[in-house]
């Protein structure tokens, strides 16, 4: 998919001028918007919605430029902003609809049978399907691993989780997977 | 099951989603023509209020200036005190001048008086001899009683 752009501490300098803030973010706006996009629909599967929450990313990150201090990666602080939207997306969703976490699965597996913007590709289909019945919290760090191939400790920085938790996560997220293939076959 | 596995495998993974084409490009062009002017950007365009100095600001430097010297001065002073030598007799030009004066030495220094004079002197201001007597007299009463408190005291821890 999309490789996080490498911090530029010029950049993340810049984005703390005020008077140069809006021509960097509009920098970081080029830069992240496709890898912070993928984590997004990996999520809530839908191209739309995955728009709308992008645009709520960017909007909230730069209405809150001021307080980004350059202490954490520029990467990690999208990232965190991107996942709270989601999140909030998902439960605002569990609750329009009335749905129990356990009933999400299947509402997530309508979305990618009703998904439009797909490849065609029936086994990344059944990929979706089967990363849509893990918990919420297994399937952000199954994504970032798998599809983005974050490391451990930017997660851990990310989701505020030890790296323990994360890869003792990642593993059963797999497993669960490979369960999930294996039923259904 | 195999070909599903691999899929796990695989260093460029596919997840099948796509989006309308030139999406990307079109997003950032619109995400940056929709971001509303924020307070921390308009910061840049404020001009720099100078705020006038306070009597107290402009002053700050020579009061702590004074503060400085007089603390030096004290120091040295205590230095002085503190390494003076209380037998080293300090010339005076003022004493030297007095002692070199005969009328002076003539009526205040009296080298010739004793207690008799002191005495007569006494009693022809009017004071009082006999009460001078019971005074000495009280003094030392209270200083035998003094005494003898202290011996007792003395006589009792030996005998324990």
């Amino acid at each position: 998919m999309s490789e996080y752009p490498r911090e530029n501490p010029e950049l993340i300098e810049r984005l703390r001028q005020p008077a140069q803030c809006r021509q960097a973010f509009t920098e970081v706006i080029s830069q992240y918007s496709e890898p912070l996009y993928w984590q997004i629909r990996r999520m809530v599967q839908n191209h739309d919605d995955a728009n709308d929450l992008l645009q709520n990313t960017f909007m909230k990150a730069w209405q809150s430029l001021e307080n980004f201090r350059g202490e954490a990666k520029l990467s990690t602080w999208l990232y965190k902003i991107a996942i709270n939207e989601a999140i909030s997306h998902l439960e605002k969703e569990r609750k329009r609809l009335d749905l129990s976490i356990d009933d999400e699965a299947s509402h997530l597996a309508q979305l990618i049978e009703a998904d439009e913007h797909i490849d065609g590709d029936e086994l990344a289909k059944k990929l979706r399907k089967a990363i849509a019945t893990l918990p919420e919290k297994q399937r952000l760090v199954f994504n970032m691993k798998y599809f983005d191939g974050m490391k451990y400790e930017d997660m851990s920085q990310v989701l505020g989780t030890s790296v323990g938790a994360l890869k003792a996560s990642y593993h059963l997220a797999v497993k669960k997977i490979e369960q999930f293939f294996e039923d259904n076959d | 099951m195999k070909q599903e596995k691999k899929i796990l495998d695989e260093k460029a993974p596919s997840d099948g989603m796509t989006v309308p084409e030139g999406y990307f490009a079109d997003f950032a062009a619109r995400m940056a023509l929709s971001l509303e002017k924020t307070e921390f950007e308009e910061q840049a365009h404020q001009p720099i209020a100078i705020k006038p100095r306070t009597f107290w600001e402009r002053i700050r430097p020579y009061a702590y200036m004074a503060a400085m010297f007089a603390g030096v001065w004290c120091m040295l002073k205590m230095f002085t005190l503190m390494t003076a030598n209380p037998d080293q007799v300090v010339p005076s030009p003022t004493l030297s001048k007095a002692l070199a004066n005969e009328t002076f030495v003539n009526e205040y220094v009296m080298p010739g008086i004793d207690q008799f004079d002191i005495m007569s002197q006494m009693m022809d201001e009017g004071f009082d001899l006999d009460q001078l007597d019971q005074e000495d007299a009280a003094t030392a009463a209270d200083a035998d009683y003094d005494l003898n408190a202290t011996e007792s005291l003395d006589f009792e821890q030996d005998n324990e």
